[in-house]
């Protein structure tokens, strides 16, 4: 199976104290991953994933107090390689589905603002279940995943250091098979450990948070070996950041994410 | 809460009262300790070493990349807890209360109504949650981990509320089918969260507690498809409760 997806990605990393934005970091681009997946033997597949960046736009807001003024970059290039394997079990009826996979993401590049690219090694595994009722699939997946460390050098010299962390959580959702279409909703939601981030000129560390987030997917069987879908996904994360005292002043950290993206599936 | 305790306390003693019925006959001759053992074993001895295996993974992966102990009284910030204020909530119904209310449930059911399927559920309830809260307690005071939020407790290590809601949903699943089984995960999740919103537990000690419970609640649901049936409950006595076995023919 050969599939080839193009998205519009928005990213935002927002750190607040007092109400008040310290910094706002905007990344928007266009993704393109190409991906392709291979039976190996029996219920095993394997799979590999290419992911480049073109039109990238970087933008950096501060607060007044900090007396930096806003930023503007451009940056595109290779970001990541993804490789995964996937077992399906065998289950008494083919209406229910299960499947664990284990999957890595990363990068041979230095991490760099410059090219997007990442430096950080993942790795995850996941447990994937469903099952069909007439022309609707429930269908779900417990999921854990380490992010590895991730070093990153700024368009103004600095290295950025995230420590590694993880994740722990589920995504549930339902898929409306309707004819040649078939429509699409799911809900994520996630655990994480410490995610700390420090650079020469902050340092921020948070003890725990949170993911949500979801997908609305519409697709269109084209021919019987190709398909093709639309769909778009958000998720916020919500970090608890380590403070002396209680929180009086407000301070907040978030990563929202968002993208649209259209995806053609050959099958061969 | 008291009122909980009170409860939790009345739903024992109808425990024992059927239990001490069902099994003080042929209580002399079975080999129980043969019983418990392989029970205890289950996890490894089943195909729920599947889940073991998983959640050990998943919980090394947690321990591992936690960076910070951050051992203080505090509270997590608002826009950190996702669950709000709610998660005092799961803090009281994750004492076990599912447990013992179900198989309080099926035991009345089955002995009331000639129901053995009922009394089935009722015994792996029974079983599971047996066997997950003594070994999530004996952890617990082993390792004795500080909680995150609660330096002065040392139980943090594993989450006993998400290890009791997990054998419990797990247990539903297996009994009655994911459709009740996904709706007992459903709230069993929803009590490891509101614990770790609540800052009583890390990431890892919930992943723990998920694993040891599932794990035990599927052991024990393989060795009941195989069949040698038996009861173990805890029943009133003088002063405190004692731990009572039997063995159907």
């Amino acid at each position: 199976m050969f599939k080839a997806e193009n998205a519009y990605f928005e990213e935002e990393h927002e750190y607040e104290k007092a109400k008040i934005v310290q910094d706002l970091f905007e990344y928007t681009h266009w993704s393109h991953k190409f991906e392709a997946l291979f039976g190996i033997k029996g219920e095993r597949q394997a799979g590999i994933s290419l992911q480049a960046v073109t039109n990238g736009k970087l933008y950096k807001e501060y607060s007044a107090t900090l007396n930096i003024p806003k930023e503007n970059f451009g940056y595109h290039g290779f970001h990541a390689i993804e490789v995964y394997y996937q077992e399906h079990f065998k289950t008494e009826s083919d209406k229910n589905k299960w499947a664990v996979e284990f999957r890595f993401k990363g990068s041979p590049l230095n991490g760099k603002e410059t090219n997007y690219s990442y430096s950080g090694k993942d790795f995850s595994m996941s447990l994937h279940y469903s099952h069909l009722h007439q022309d609707i699939r429930f269908y779900g997946e417990l999921h854990t995943k380490v992010f590895g460390r991730e070093k990153t050098r700024k368009f103004n010299g600095e290295l950025e250091v995230v420590n590694a962390y993880s994740e722990f959580g589920n995504t549930i959702g339902l898929q409306w098979l309707k004819g040649d279409f078939w429509y699409e909703f799911n809900a994520l939601f996630s655990l994480t450990t410490d995610y700390h981030s420090s650079s020469p000129s902050y340092t921020r560390l948070t003890d725990k948070g949170f993911v949500t987030g979801g997908k609305l997917l519409v697709g269109y069987r084209m021919t019987e070996k190709s398909t093709i879908s639309l769909e778009h996904v958000r998720s916020g994360a919500n970090f608890n950041v380590i403070a002396d005292t209680a929180n009086a002043n407000g301070t907040e950290f978030e990563i929202e994410t968002q993208y649209s993206q259209l995806g053609v599936t050959w099958v061969f | 809460m008291g009122l909980l305790k009170y409860t939790l306390l009345l739903l024992f003693f109808i425990q024992g009262f059927h239990a001490e019925e069902a099994g003080s006959e042929e209580f002399q001759k079975k080999s129980y300790l043969k019983d418990v053992s392989e029970d205890l074993i289950s996890p490894f001895s089943t195909p729920a070493r599947w889940i073991v295996i998983g959640g050990a993974a998943t919980t090394a992966m947690m321990y591992i990349t936690r960076k910070d102990i951050t051992y203080r009284k505090r509270e997590s910030f608002s826009d950190a807890q996702p669950l709000g204020n709610t998660g005092v909530i799961g803090d009281y119904i994750g004492y076990g209360f599912l447990n013992i209310a179900y198989s309080s449930y099926f035991l009345w059911r089955g002995k009331y109504h000639n129901d053995p399927k009922a009394l089935k559920a009722a015994e792996h309830m029974i079983r599971a949650s047996t066997y997950t809260l003594a070994l999530t307690q004996t952890i617990k005071y082993t390792v004795r981990e500080k909680r995150p939020g609660y330096p002065d407790d040392h139980h943090s290590f594993p989450s006993g509320h998400s290890s009791a809601s997990f054998a419990f949903a797990s247990v539903v699943a297996a009994q009655h089918g994911w459709g009740w089984g996904g709706l007992a995960h459903a709230a069993a999740s929803f009590i490891a969260i509101s614990r770790y919103n609540d800052d009583f537990h890390y990431l890892h000690d919930i992943t723990a507690g998920i694993t040891i419970g599932a794990s035990f609640a599927w052991g024990v649901y393989y060795n009941l498809e195989k069949g040698n049936p038996y009861w173990l409950t805890l029943v009133p006595v003088k002063k405190g409760a004692g731990l009572a076995m039997g063995l159907e023919f």
